[in-house]
Order: structure tokens, then sequence, then C-alpha cells
């Protein structure tokens, strides 16, 4: 009586309070058709000034937990540094734009991300962006540099609001491991006129 | 299309005090979470403040001091909506937390009674099964001797 007791009772237990599954977010960039390809106009990473560029940002919540995301965009070259898995350290560049919102477990978000090239000038043997327009809001300033405008890109972070530092923060730890979301793209501005 | 004249970083700047009440808001719609509850309307009004949060930021880089006074104005109205409507899910998810409990508390035992009387009811049948086999065999021994 008492065996089969213990063993109901184990098998109800398992039944009721089953093991918690992996928690992660995952961040992707979707093309202009909504799918992984087309992500430059004609196939094309050679941009023209002004040429539109249409990519979906993905981000899905499956950290079993309501969460307040943010996602960071920066436009780097390919010499500054990329945000680091193994430090959990974001680009050190001040993000051009951000996304927040609050995503409920299993959630995926889709945020439109219209881009285009607005403006370059030759600068010590590379191309400055010094104007970029992103979902319609138009930034100006020394954006970014790259030799002959070659090798830019734009790097997507994921951030998120962590309760303990009362903070938005990058990474996130395990028993084992620590982990960080992001992305990037790259593309070429080879022209400083429009196509 | 919105055109910003303005130095890259003022673009992110968010007012401190509003960012720092859309956390506040936040823990405590991730308490009622916690409890198993759930409260989508509360959320999506949270989405709602943070684009107005956005919006308002961009107004701002653009120098457009008075709008963005006024976006943020809406915003800080929209959390404190948030805040006054959690409350009242707090305490309905602490209710269907206390009811999950009870329920699950309460079918345990069933659970246990009714296994129980399942593994007898098949021990039992098992037995039978056996003693009547043993009978048959019992009868075509003493047959056999005959």
């Amino acid at each position: 009586m008492a065996t089969t007791t213990i063993v109901t009772s184990g098998v109800a237990y398992a039944v009721l309070n089953p093991p918690p599954s992996e928690r992660f977010y995952a961040m992707y960039i979707l093309g202009s058709n909504g799918l992984v390809e087309h992500y430059y106009p004609n196939d094309d990473p050679d941009l023209a000034i002004g040429k539109p560029v249409n990519w979906t940002i993905g981000v899905y919540n499956h950290m079993g937990s309501l969460q307040y995301v943010v996602v960071r965009v920066k436009l780097l070259n390919s010499t500054l540094p990329s945000p680091s898995e193994i430090t959990g350290t974001p680009s050190v560049r001040t993000p051009l734009f951000e996304f927040a919102r609050v995503l409920v477990d299993n959630e995926t978000w889709s945020i439109p991300f219209v881009w285009r090239i607005l403006n370059v000038s030759p600068s010590s043997g590379g191309l400055l962006v010094t104007g970029i327009s992103i979902n319609q809001v138009t930034l100006t300033g020394d954006l970014a540099r790259a030799v002959s405008g070659f090798n830019y890109r734009f790097v997507f972070e994921l951030w998120f609001y962590d309760g303990a530092t009362n903070d938005l923060v990058f990474s996130w730890h395990t028993q084992s491991a620590r982990y960080s979301v992001w992305t990037q793209i790259w593309f070429n501005v080879t022209s400083t006129t429009s196509k | 299309m919105i055109l910003l004249g303005i130095m890259v970083p003022k673009v992110t700047t968010q007012t401190s005090d509003l960012v720092a009440s859309s956390y506040h808001t936040f823990n405590l719609l991730a308490d009622v979470y916690r409890l198993d509850g759930a409260a989508p309307e509360l959320v999506a009004k949270l989405n709602i403040a943070l684009e107005q949060m956005q919006e308002a930021r961009i107004k701002r880089a653009q120098g457009d001091e008075a709008g963005a006074a006024r976006l943020e104005e809406q915003a800080r109205s929209t959390i404190a909506e948030i805040e006054n409507a959690i409350p009242a899910a707090q305490q309905r998810a602490e209710r269907d937390s206390a009811t999950r409990v009870l329920f699950v508390l309460a079918s345990i035992p069933l659970a246990v009674i009714i296994s129980t009387f399942t593994f007898y009811l098949v021990l039992s049948t098992w037995r039978r099964y056996e003693r009547l086999k043993l009978y048959e065999m019992r009868i075509v021994e003493k047959k056999t001797e005959d």
C-alpha cells in the first residue's frame, strides 16, 4: 500500500510539475518579402544613395515570463568591435535607434525596418555616412566611416530589463553559460551619388 | 518624413523619470504574470506608452519640445491608468492562483485513491486468473492420473 502510494504520488507530481523548458530569446532579420532572402534592392549589397531597403526584425520571447525588451540599432564598420557573446559586452557605439516593447511568454514581435542612406561624404580615404533615414526618421551626423565605402554593417542588439539592477542589460547567465543576442547585416555604399 | 537635423545620441536619450516609471509598471505587471495571472489589456497599454515615449524622443530630437512634452504627458497618463488597474489584476491573479492550488491539493488524494484502487483491481484480477489457471492445471493432472 505504501509503495503504491509513493509511486502514484510521484507520477502525479511529475505530471503536475513538468521540467522547465529551455529559456531563450531569438532575434532575426527578414528581407523585403518577409523571408530569409532579398535583403537588398536587386539583391545587390552595394547600395545606392536614397534607395530604400526593407527589412523586418523579429524578436521572440521564450524566457517563460513577461519581458521588457529593447532592440538597439547601431551602425558600425568592419574595424569597430562587435558585441561579444563570450564577455557579454555590447558594441561601444551609441545606438542610432531603439525599439521598446513588453512581450508576454512565447510572443513574437515583428518590427518593420525601412531605411535608406541619405548622404555620404568622402573622408580621409574613406566614405562617411552623414545622413540616414530609419522608418521615416532622418538622422544626421558622423554616423560611420568605412574604407572606400565597403563593409558597413547594421548591428541589432537585444537588451532587456533586469529587475535586479533595475536597468536594461545585454546578457544573462544560466548555471553554466552567459548568453546575449545580437545580429548584423553588412552592406556597402560605393557611390556618393544615386544610382 | 520627419527630418531631424540633430546629433544622433539625442534620439535615444529618454526622460529618465518616465523610463523609471515604465520599469516600475513593468515590475508590477510581471508580478501579475508571476502569479500565473494575465493582463493582456494592461500589457497592450504599456506598449502604447512605450510607443508614445519613443515618439516623444523623436519630437524632442527634432526640436519640437512642446510636442515631446505633450506625448510624454500622454505616456505618463497611460502609465498612471495601468498602475491604477494593476491592484485589481493582482487580486484576480491571486484569487485564481489560490483556486488552482486548492484544486491541485484536492485532486492529489483523489488521484492517489483512484490509482490505488485501479492497481488493486488489476492485481486481484490477475490473482484470480492465476488461481483459475492453477485450478485448471489440477483438473488436468487429476484427469491424467485417472
